[in-house]
């Protein structure tokens, strides 16, 4: 595996205006359940000198190097592809649970409709045709790319750390960036 | 061709999208299809067809619908435009869930029971059109055609959804005119009383500026597309400053933040003109060149003292300075102003304020400063009396006026009035594009109305809404999709096309075809205009002399080619230096001002000024602005956008500590009008003193099953000038429920 062909979500939380587009067009690019949700935005209110300002974090699968999900499932319906996309095999998912419960990032949920697990695997089928992630597409504030983590990296403000992200074990890859001081 | 998985298959990269993806990589593209779900990819493949979003909202969005065997599958952006990106709104992405909802009215009913007992009866058109012509004939037998009235404002925002098809109809019949100036138009008078224009600078040019002020908008809840430009700006440099009582996503991320109390904006572009004249701040070139009466100005500012603006508004006056020095100090500067901070009982003094401060500092007539508020370039170019067919009202000069803000008073069961004074009572309200119920101030007096007898109540519309169920016909709309129309942005400068992007859906009819068909049912018919197609009406909206169509070489066939067009007035605007006053300057001083009873420089009335002692008294100021994931009364019912929470009041922490509530606890707001149950959201989000519920929500669909509407409390009273409304002049105890 080499790093060069490795992407990841790239999101500039400073421009996150929390609207929840995110949401909906995976929402609806993935024909999800309702009230089944790969990419959530959160609120948090953050305190500064004088107050306090709300800040958003849009979070999905962070297609970790060392995926939890994959570690734990016992039916090996989890594989990293060379790109490094946590893809889910859903046929060979017996809906157990193990991965719902040892993702540190809530990415993943059994689905109600057919009792097996289900989460975010960076629209694949978009992203290999040249195309954008319905997130990413969807994104009315373009504050979500999908980029080639070799290349974000160098950025001086990229950094796998922000408000409610960071780093651990499982070594996730999204990363956050900032553009103006 | 029916599509399976094989056709689909080879079908892909003949119409795929190559998009900027940053740095991705060869080798990407070569990648196996593990993991992939190729049928997510058939709702993006078919027909593309260009239709404008026709919701009430700054950004007027071109979007591209997908077409199968005539059935929308897939709504995106129409990049090819740069307002736009490649990305709806939130409320955007779920249109084609919008369209298909499954509580759509797809037939005629009428009420099988007493009125809001919700018992329906089946009927056909024939049936419903034989009924609603009957009693409007005999309405105008027994009491004139005055006594109809047409309720709508901005649930179809198109050339012919909104006016050009059901105008014609209320122009024929003759019936009762209804003042549409519910939104913008406080504003509008204080705008006006300074620069003689309302219209400013194309957003596009924000990306210029090396300031912007966002002054009582929420950006993100109704101009989410110019936010680009706004980081875009930024991002080289230009400062971000806000001034909100709601500390909207915009202000959490701003340079300066100024928080005050509601409607107090006066005072405090009063304390900022006061530093930029103290601190050499104020352009005295431009001031010179530009303005009138700066005297009385300075006059005026020496009477209000900074102790008091800080006693007032609640800034602490470093944290004004502070905006003002980032705001004087900058080369070129912008304002957007919002239209909610308008709807208040001193809504044209607050506005004429705020464009009195840009013309202190200097800020008009470049490219990369101005007063945005609202951008009607494309839309007043239009010939509206040919496109409504004005002429064929036989008394259309003399018939009485009811406005949209006092539905409730119009149509009171005992004492009806309009603009203060006693009417002739109405018999017959047609609703369309609208729902008063949950829209217009004071909701259950306007259920009061509805609920007459006597009133003839026909609701053309594709759900059942709060106004649909006391109605006595229910006659189903299509939504905008399945008619062809055109729509004209008010931000940037465009006029968009609409084209039908499916066949109407069951029996729903379109707001041409129903008014077109009920007018022949009622003899009507005799008038030619009666009797056009959509594209007539177009082109009679289009039949215009206006020098923006023509400088542009704007005309129905350039419209259509084009998909959409730009209706360039001046830029930079204002460049000339001819402001539209009658002096032709910037006027700080204001012949109209005084003429309207207010101080003719700076009028420092407040709402609570102008409240009954009984809602005076109230502690809490209720604000109810738009939130991102509705557009008034839309999207209550559509799958992926009904579970954003729009039954919540956000409430200051401190404020909540004291009456003891947390968050998610239910609470209830009331005053005289009225009571309404929603969910706290406890935060530093409102100051003090304010509690802040989304407008426009629905009793029927209220979660708490208590009936409950914003619009239970909020005042059907005008603003200062313009007969805006003013629903953010509204008081409410607050407690835990």
């Amino acid at each position: 595996m080499t790093m060069n062909k490795k992407v990841g979500f790239v999101f500039r939380q400073e421009n996150c205006v929390g609207c929840g587009a995110c949401t909906v067009a995976c929402q609806i690019h993935n024909e999800l359940p309702e009230n089944h949700r790969f990419r959530k935005v959160d609120r948090y209110e953050v305190k500064r000198d004088d107050g306090a300002i709300d800040v958003w974090l849009s979070h999905s699968c962070m297609h970790c190097e060392n995926p939890a999900c994959l570690m734990v499932c016992p039916a090996k319906a989890y594989h990293v592809r060379d790109d490094g996309i946590v893809v889910l095999d859903r046929e060979k998912c017996t809906g157990c649970g193990l991965c719902a419960s040892a993702c540190p990032y809530s990415a993943v949920s059994i689905r109600e409709d057919d009792g097996k697990a289900d989460k975010c695997n960076m629209c694949v089928e978009l992203l290999d045709r040249g195309m954008q992630p319905a997130c990413v597409h969807g994104c009315p504030v373009e504050c979500l790319k999908v980029g080639n983590l070799q290349e974000v990296l160098k950025k001086p403000s990229a950094s796998k750390e922000g408000i409610g992200y960071g780093d651990c074990i499982t070594k996730p890859n999204m990363v956050i960036i900032k553009e103006r001081a | 061709m029916k599509i399976n998985r094989r056709t689909f298959l080879q079908g892909v990269g003949a119409s795929s999208v190559v998009g900027s993806l940053s740095g991705l990589m060869p080798g990407i593209a070569n990648a196996t299809e593990r993991g992939g779900a190729p049928d997510k990819m058939l709702k993006r493949e078919g027909k593309i067809v260009y239709h404008t979003c026709q919701r009430n909202c700054a950004d007027r969005c071109l979007l591209k619908f997908t077409v199968q065997n005539g059935r929308m599958t897939y709504v995106e952006g129409a990049s090819e435009m740069k307002k736009m990106g490649t990305s709806p709104c939130v409320k955007g992405h779920a249109y084609v869930q919008y369209t298909y909802a499954a509580d759509r009215i797809l037939h005629p009913m009428e009420r099988a029971g007493e009125k809001g007992e919700g018992k329906w009866r089946r009927i056909s058109w024939d049936e419903a059109y034989a009924k609603i012509s009957s009693r409007l004939q005999q309405i105008i037998k027994e009491h004139g055609a005055d006594a109809i009235l047409p309720y709508s404002y901005s649930g179809h925002e198109g050339v012919i959804g909104k006016y050009g098809g059901p105008s014609r109809f209320f122009n024929a019949v003759g019936a009762r005119k209804l003042d549409r100036t519910v939104c913008v138009n406080a504003a509008y008078a204080g705008l006006k009383s300074v620069t003689g224009s309302y219209q400013g600078p194309d957003p596009y040019d924000n990306i210029y500026t090396n300031c912007y002020i966002s002054w009582g908008q929420n950006e993100t809840a109704t101009n989410v597309h110019g936010i680009k430009f706004i980081n875009q700006a930024r991002d080289k440099g230009a400062k971000l400053l806000v001034v909100n009582p709601m500390r909207t996503p915009i202000a959490s991320q701003a340079d300066v933040w100024l928080q005050p109390k509601p409607s107090t904006d006066t005072y405090l572009a009063t304390g900022i003109m006061k530093y930029l004249v103290e601190n050499d701040l104020a352009d005295m070139k431009f001031i010179e060149a530009n303005t009138l009466d700066y005297q009385d100005l300075l006059k005026r500012l020496d009477e209000m003292s900074y102790d008091e603006i800080e006693q007032v508004t609640g800034v602490p006056r470093e944290k004004m300075f502070e905006f003002a020095k980032v705001y004087g100090e900058s080369e070129l500067s912008v304002i957007r102003l919002g239209y909610g901070m308008q709807r208040n009982y001193n809504g044209a003094r607050m506005s004429r304020a705020i464009a009195m401060m840009h013309a202190v500092a200097g800020q008009y007539g470049k490219i990369g400063n101005g007063f945005i508020y609202d951008n009607t370039q494309a839309d007043d170019s239009l010939n509206y009396s040919k496109g409504r067919a004005d002429h064929i009202h036989p008394n259309g000069d003399t018939v009485g006026h009811v406005n949209m803000t006092e539905i409730a008073k119009a149509i009171h069961p005992t004492n009806p009035t309009a603009y203060g004074k006693p009417i002739k009572p109405i018999k017959a309200v047609i609703n369309y594009n609208g729902n008063f119920v949950s829209v217009a101030p004071d909701s259950n007096a306007c259920r009061l109305g509805a609920m007459r007898d006597d009133l003839f109540l026909v609701v053309h519309d594709f759900l059942m809404t709060d106004t649909a169920e006391l109605a006595d016909i229910i006659v189903p709309s299509t939504t905008q999709f399945e008619f062809p129309d055109m729509g004209t942005d008010y931000n940037w400068y465009h006029m968009q096309i609409s084209e039908k992007v499916i066949e109407p859906l069951g029996e729903s009819k379109d707001n041409w075809i129903f008014f077109k068909e009920l007018a022949a049912h009622m003899g009507l018919d005799y008038h030619p205009e009666m009797r056009v197609d959509y594209e007539q009406i177009l082109r009679d909206f289009l039949d215009t002399d206006e020098p923006a169509f023509r400088h542009n070489n704007i005309t129905y066939e350039t419209i259509i080619r084009d998909k959409f067009v730009t209706v360039y007035d001046q830029r930079p605007y204002f460049g000339d230096g001819k402001y539209k006053t009658d002096s032709g300057k910037i006027e700080f001083y204001s012949q109209m001002m005084k003429d309207a009873g207010y101080h003719p420089v700076i009028d420092f009335g407040l709402p609570e000024d102008e409240m009954i002692p009984e809602e005076k008294k109230l502690p809490f100021r209720m604000l109810s602005p738009a939130i991102p994931q509705r557009a008034n009364s839309s999207f209550y019912n559509v799958k992926y956008i009904r579970n954003f929470p729009a039954y919540l009041a956000k409430i200051n922490t401190e404020d909540a500590k004291e009456l003891g509530i947390k968050n998610n606890d239910r609470v209830r707001l009331s005053n005289h009008r009225g009571e309404a149950f929603f969910t706290a959201q406890v935060s530093g989000q409102v100051g003090r003193g304010t509690v802040m519920a989304p407008k426009n929500n629905w009793r029927r669909m209220d979660p708490h099953g208590k009936a409950s509407c914003t619009n239970n409390l909020t005042t059907d009273k005008f603003s200062d000038m313009g007969h805006c409304s003013a629903y953010h002049s509204t008081k409410v105890a607050l407690e835990k429920a």
